[in-house]
């Protein structure tokens, strides 16, 4: 065993010798690893592909520069917590990384945080919107809006655009997001005086909602609010459609997924809202410009996870230039500098990262189309809330 | 009441599905005492099947394009229930048939050796996320059936509630028919355009709607997928008695049921008769994958006849494993306890009890077992010493 431990110990020497003459050699242009989680395979995999997407997309237009070359090492969380943490741990191990990026789904996300306190290796998430995700940790960052501003954005819009006093939620209790997303809405939708009928729940990888669609029609409310992720809630509309039920759902970010539109068919286009980060027909220039070099690439219109995972590398770039500027990057320094982002203009919106971890932008509600695209609908700036 | 029995027919509906899975179970067990685990992804493949065959024979531009929805799902059926039928028959041949004297716990983990390999398989070809199937009977536009409980009284004016569906959401109000059902005219309507201003033209148009322009919605819905789920059931069941009951090759399939190597020195070609067990057993898990996964769900995804064949299993032994009419009873029973457990749960035990709906069913058939430990048409055999 001694013996093991004492050829590892050269072993790494010797790496971190080579590692140092590579930079040295290497001149101005210094490489730092920095690893990804995200969901490239089951439930979830458009996602993953998306984010990863927009990632490549903003290291190609990067190239290197400030001196400053970002290589990732992406790794697929298969859209499972177990997965995730596993993922995140040979990452910090075997990829030696500075910090890692990830994951989209919140449950994922969580899996990853005690891994992330543990080894004490800043976690980025660019896309897990869980409000508890950033509580007690020294090392997980968020650099999108939390579920508690998403669910007041759905519920004030519930109220003021869809002219609901009484609403039904329907919650995925399998998925953190969903119930997170569920409780801020209802905070919010009772403070502004409305009511919540109902909350009907079911769990990921239901593929049957007569018992949910018989109940919605047997209650009386203006909007349904559908807190889970894609798949299911198509499932639960296209059926609730089909039976005749025809009030207008509302969900959060978890709904933009091109799953949802391939599942719904004709039916996303018939009264379903959607809180989210980024949206592509934005007049922006600088959104314009994002999605037109995103077509060319990818030959598809950018989702809300391409727009995140773009600026996640974006922003821990910046940290990186920051850190770099100080001296050597360690996974202290470079935490340090992701703590201190400040005034960062990045395609979804400005950002300064707070002391609670969390930055402020705007978010955007759209309505679905049958066409499979989304219609501007309104858009609510952080303070308006 | 009419919230009950919609739930009752669906859950026979769904019942229906697990049943014709579970013949195949029960059909393979009775006649080489094999507990074919592979037979939920036989189901699963069926799915695929279906849908490739829909996607190639009736794509825009194909052939078949202009196929009424009707045909092109008998289409679909026929060549998933043959692709199916062929891979069982492929499968004993190939994983079961070199093994068969080595044992049942041999021949058992084979079994889910092969559920895990077509799983696997499916997931390689086609990813692990749902991909919604081609619509068939949709494009049909059939009339809903309406039943209205609470508004039918003899000799009274009943008013249906009614909703224009012309350019999907608009308007909801009730029309009111006379006893003959004679449409007089509709009240309160209004219009429903999530939270839009309502234009005084289109509240005038919704008014002045022709009666085959709007679509009554039912208390109890009755819809056309259910009745081919049912007819497809029904057929199943009258061609499996006429088959086993009434042929020589069913007179053989019960010899070799009752004692395989007595019906093998009677002359029985019982490799044959495996075979063609397999062959019906798999073409009826392929029917119930296009059923179920082309028109009750909408979606396929690899991982659909994982839990499904453990339901169809559970149906089989249920009825009494190695009895047809004894699947088709417990497919029903398992069907229908499910899907009232789901909508009554949360109401009758505690909130957020219908996420325990398959824990409430199976605790409800180990009741029975308890009780009728062969199930329902099991017979009870000693134990041969």
């Amino acid at each position: 065993m001694r013996g093991f431990t004492g050829m590892a110990g050269w072993a790494l020497t010797v790496l971190l010798g080579a590692a140092a003459l590579g930079t040295v050699q290497g001149g101005e242009e210094k490489t730092y690893p920095i690893g990804v989680v995200v969901e490239k395979s089951g439930a979830l995999e458009n996602w993953g592909r998306q984010s990863e997407s927009g990632m490549k997309l903003a290291l190609e237009e990067l190239k290197g520069a400030d001196g400053i070359k970002i290589e990732l090492f992406v790794e697929d969380n298969k859209s499972t917590p177990d997965q995730s943490a596993n993922a995140f741990i040979s990452l910090a191990e075997g990829k030696k990384v500075l910090c890692v990026i990830g994951a989209v789904a919140s449950s994922n996300t969580r899996a990853m945080k005690e891994q992330a306190n543990k080894l004490k290796l800043a976690l980025v998430t660019h896309a897990s919107t869980n409000v508890q995700l950033t509580k007690d940790t020294e090392w997980l960052y968020r650099i999108c809006w939390n579920d508690a501003f998403q669910g007041a954005v759905c519920a004030k819009f519930a109220k003021d655009h869809l002219k609901s006093a009484k609403a039904v939620i329907v919650t995925d209790t399998a998925q953190d997001y969903s119930k997170g997303l569920s409780k801020s809405f209802t905070d919010t939708f009772k403070a502004q005086g409305g009511t919540i009928v109902e909350e009907l729940t079911y769990q990921s990888g239901d593929k049957v909602f007569t018992s949910q669609i018989e109940k919605l029609k047997n209650l009386e409310a203006d909007c349904v609010f559908c807190s889970g992720y894609a798949a299911e809630v198509a499932l639960l509309l296209k059926g609730a459609r089909e039976a005749g039920y025809e009030k207008p759902f509302l969900g959060g970010d978890g709904l933009d997924d091109p799953q949802f539109f391939n599942i719904a068919g004709a039916t996303a286009g018939t009264g379903v809202f959607l809180c989210n980060h980024a949206h592509p027909e934005d007049p922006d220039p600088r959104v314009q410009a994002f999605v037109k070099k995103y077509k060319e690439k990818f030959n598809e219109v950018p989702g809300a996870m391409s727009f995140l995972g773009y600026d996640a590398v974006l922003a821990i770039h910046d940290a990186l230039k920051r850190a770099a500027a100080k001296g050597e990057v360690t996974r202290e320094s470079l935490r340090d500098a992701i703590g201190s982002i400040k005034d960062l203009p990045l395609v979804t919106g400005k950002i300064t990262m707070g002391a609670d971890h969390e930055v402020k932008k705007r978010a955007i509600v759209v309505e679905c189309q049958a066409d499979k695209t989304m219609k501007f609908c309104s858009e609510v700036k952080p303070d308006d809330k | 009441m009419s919230d009950f029995i919609t739930i009752v027919l669906h859950g026979l509906t769904w019942g229906a599905l697990i049943a014709l899975v579970a013949v195949g179970y029960t059909m393979v067990y009775g006649i080489i005492k094999l507990i074919n685990f592979a037979h939920g992804e036989f189901y699963m493949t069926g799915g695929f099947a279906g849908m490739l065959a829909l996607l190639l024979l009736c794509s825009p531009g194909g052939a078949l394009e202009h196929l009424p929805g009707g045909a092109k799902l008998l289409l679909g059926l026929v060549a998933a229930g043959l692709a199916v039928a062929a891979l069982a028959v492929l499968t004993e041949r190939i994983a079961y048939r070199p093994i068969r004297g080595s044992g049942r716990i041999a021949a058992l983990l084979t079994a889910v050796g092969v559920s895990l390999l077509l799983q696997n398989a499916a997931i390689g070809v086609f990813g692990s996320k749902q991909t919604s199937f081609p619509a068939t009977l949709d494009d049909l536009h059939l009339p809903r059936w309406h039943v209205n409980l609470d508004d039918l009284r003899e000799g009274e004016v009943s008013a249906y509630q009614v909703s224009y569906r012309a350019p999907i959401r608009n308007w909801k109000g009730e029309v009111a028919l006379d006893a003959q059902g004679k449409q007089l005219g509709y009240r309160n309507v209004n219009l429903v355009d999530a939270g839009k201003p309502i234009e005084k033209k289109r509240l005038d148009d919704a008014r002045k709607a022709k009666p085959e322009e709007l679509l009554a919605y039912p208390s109890i819905t009755v819809s056309l997928k259910q009745i081919v789920i049912f007819v497809t059931l029904a057929l199943t069941a009258l061609g499996l008695y006429v088959l086993v009951q009434r042929t020589r090759m069913g007179r053989a399939m019960r010899a070799v049921s009752h004692d395989f190597e007595a019906a093998s020195l009677m002359g029985i070609a019982t490799n044959k008769i495996v075979s063609f067990t397999f062959f019906i057993g798999g073409g009826l898990a392929g029917l119930g994958g296009v059923l179920a996964g082309g028109m009750f769900i909408g979606t396929v995804d690899p991982m659909m006849g994982f839990l499904f064949g453990l339901k169809a299993f559970i149906a089989a032994v249920l009825g009494g494993i190695g009895s047809i009419p004894g699947a088709l009873l417990g497919g029903l029973a398992l069907g229908l306890v499910e899907q009232l457990a789901q909508y009554y749960a949360d109401g009758l035990i505690f909130k957020g009890a219908s996420a325990y709906r398959d824990a409430i069913a199976f605790l409800i058939l180990i009741g029975v077992l308890l009780l009728r430990p062969s199930g329902f048409f099991g017979r009870f055999e000693g134990e041969k010493v």
